[in-house]
Parts: C-alpha cells; sequence; structure tokens
C-alpha cells in the first residue's frame, strides 16, 4: 500500500462512502419494497447484516473495499433465493416467516396463543389501540400477522356501515391523483386517471391559469378537479 | 424471474471474486517464499552482493504487485511483508546473518499465513 496521509485516508472514505451507498441503495431495490415495520425476520437480518457489512470498509480504509461488496453480492442474492423460495414452497415459507396467529376468536382472548408470542395484553391494547379501537369489547377477531403487525375485525355492531350495507350507488370516480406539482406535469399520475396531458391544458386554460403558477392539482377520471395555485412572494 | 438471474448472477461474481483472491494470494505468496528461500542460499553461502540483488528485485516485485493484492487482502497485511523486505535489505547489507534469518523465517510465515488463511478450510471457516 503507498504511503497515505490523514487527508488522503478522508477522502479514501468519502469516496468509498458514496460507492457503497450506490451499491447498497441498489442491493436493497433490488429485494423488494418494504417498510422497516413490513420486514419480515429474513429480510429485517438481512437489512442489519448488510448495514454491519458495509459501515466496516467505509471506516476503516485498511480493509479492502471488495471484502465490503463479496458478503452484500453474496447477502443480496441469498435474500432474492429465499424470496423465490418462499413464493413457491409454503412450507419453506412457514419456517422462516412462520404463520399468522389468532389472538381473539369471537370477542375472547385466547390466552395460550398469547403466551406462546409473549404478548402482553399491554402490547395487544397498544396495537388495538393503534387501530382505533380502544375497547377489547369491540373485536370479534384478531391475527398477529408474520410481520408482527396485527389484523382487526370488529364485531358486526361496531363496523362501519357500506355504500352495500346501505344500498346506496356510489359513483366510480377511479382514483384521484396529484397531476401537477410545483409547475410540472406529472406523466405517471395522468395515466392512472386516465387522462392526458391535453386535458390537463384544457382545464388550465378554463381556469384561465398557466402551468406555471400551478403549485398542486389533483384530478380524476371523472374529470373532477382541484387546483391550488402558488403563493406570491 | 428477473431477480432469481440477477440472484444468481450476483452469487457467481461472489464465488468468482472469491476464486480469483483465493488463487492470486495463493500463487503468490508460494512465488515469493520460493525466492526468498533462493535468498537464503546465498545467504548461506556468504554471497552478499547476490543476496543483496536478488532482494532488492523481491522488494522491487513485491511493491508492483501490492497494486493488486491490496485489492484483496487488509493492507496492514501487505504493508508488513514490504517492512519485512525493507529489514531483510538493511540487514544483507550489515552482514547480520542471523537478523537476516530470523527476517527471512518471519516474512515465510507471514506470506505463508496470508496464503492459509484464504483457503476455505474448516478451522478458517470456525
Amino acid at each position: 500500500m503507498v504511503n497515505i496521509n490523514i487527508g488522503d485516508v478522508m477522502i479514501i472514505s468519502i469516496i468509498r462512502t458514496i460507492i457503497l451507498y450506490a451499491f447498497i441503495v441498489l442491493a436493497m431495490r433490488l429485494m423488494g419494497k418494504r417498510q422497516i415495520s413490513d420486514l419480515q425476520p429474513n429480510e429485517l437480518v438481512i437489512t442489519l447484516l448488510i448495514s454491519d457489512i458495509a459501515a466496516i470498509p467505509m471506516q476503516n480504509t485498511s480493509q479492502p473495499l471488495i471484502s465490503g461488496f463479496v458478503p452484500v453480492l453474496v447477502l443480496v442474492s441469498m435474500e432474492i433465493t429465499a424470496s423465490v423460495l418462499m413464493m413457491k414452497l409454503a412450507p419453506f415459507r412457514k419456517m422462516i416467516c412462520g404463520s399468522p396467529v389468532l389472538v381473539i376468536s369471537d370477542g375472547k382472548i385466547l390466552q395460550d396463543q398469547m403466551k406462546r408470542l409473549r404478548l402482553t395484553t399491554e402490547d395487544l391494547c397498544v396495537q388495538l389501540r393503534q387501530q382505533n379501537i380502544f375497547s377489547i369489547e369491540e373485536v370479534q377477531y384478531c391475527i398477529v400477522e408474520t410481520n408482527g403487525s396485527v389484523s382487526i375485525l370488529q364485531k358486526p355492531e361496531y363496523r362501519q356501515p357500506n355504500a352495500q350495507d346501505m344500498n346506496i350507488t356510489i359513483e366510480d370516480n377511479k382514483i384521484e391523483t396529484v397531476v401537477i406539482n410545483d409547475g410540472k406535469i406529472l406523466d405517471n399520475s395522468l395515466k392512472l386517471c386516465q387522462k392526458t396531458q391535453q386535458d390537463v391544458y384544457n382545464i388550465l386554460n378554463s381556469e384561465q391559469t398557466e402551468l406555471n403558477a400551478v403549485f398542486l392539482m389533483t384530478l380524476d377520471a371523472l374529470g373532477k378537479y382541484n387546483i391550488i395555485l402558488k403563493e406570491k412572494k | 424471474m428477473r431477480r432469481i438471474y440477477i440472484g444468481i448472477i450476483f452469487l457467481l461474481t461472489a464465488f468468482s471474486i472469491a476464486a480469483v483472491e483465493t488463487g492470486l494470494i495463493s500463487a503468490k505468496a508460494d512465488y515469493y517464499i520460493s525466492r526468498i528461500e533462493n535468498i537464503d542460499k546465498y545467504m548461506r553461502k556468504d554471497d552478499f552482493q547476490k543476496a543483496s540483488e536478488l532482494c532488492k528485485e523481491v522488494e522491487g516485485l513485491w511493491d508492483d504487485s501490492t497494486k493488486t493484492i491490496d485489492i484483496f487482502l487488509i493492507h496492514d497485511y501487505v504493508d508488513s511483508v514490504s517492512l519485512y523486505l525493507t529489514r531483510m535489505n538493511a540487514y544483507i547489507e550489515n552482514g547480520s546473518i542471523d537478523m537476516y534469518f530470523s527476517e527471512s523465517a518471519g516474512i515465510k510465515k507471514e506470506l505463508t499465513s496470508l496464503k492459509e488463511s484464504e483457503l476455505p478450510t474448516i478451522d478458517n471457516i470456525l
């Protein structure tokens, strides 16, 4: 290794950090989109390991950069293989992720299952409150999912009636999307609401405003829109 | 399905890098050990002139090959071999035979260790 002074070490560290950042973002992107709270056990392990492995060559310039790359490559390929196997083989998925567990059935807390999950009633109540349920009485079924989140079905008397229950017809306006953000048309959003740029310009003309003056514009398939203009400085 | 191919490519890349590293370090270690043993022979014959020439040559070759070896090995290990070679050369020029052989044994042990630590043996894995 050539003689390196402290300034060079810092530059090497910066360059390595940029390279590893780009590489890890790419690796995580390949593994798929998930929020930390939605991670399955294997995904959480991989995330923790990758962050740990990548940090070593970033901090220690004596460590070859390749010693960070190779384990990340192996971990990503293992994760991709595991996710494919989990998709194809149910027993493998069950072994890695476990199964959803019913903890409230017909309004009755299943204490054995709670003990098995080492889940306290306080933990359960917290999860229920986060779903806007403040009394266990309201719950008919409660399932602890494999990623630790809780799914709840309320008792019929506490459920909100929907349009079908009330026998009413609601006009389908598809999806309302943001079509202009800070003076720029978002083509992907236009596709979602089945509109074209020309439709947007027609609306802007009818409102006698220009594209650059629009801070936010939402539009749905029925042509219902909402425009918020930029504040004048 | 595209992702599984990417996964396989990543795994093959990792194995290829590992194989290249193991092969390269093993070959380099064997080569330098044999070159150092050659210097030892001249030292035993008290041919300091020839030993010094060879040692300088080995030192130059090692310095050139560090550019490749540094990609794979912890730089401190590579630097340690460079230091051994520098000290060996100094002892040859001073005629300190005992000190030279002490350094020679040290560098051969270091190179053997570098080579053996790369091999996927049970003890290394554990």
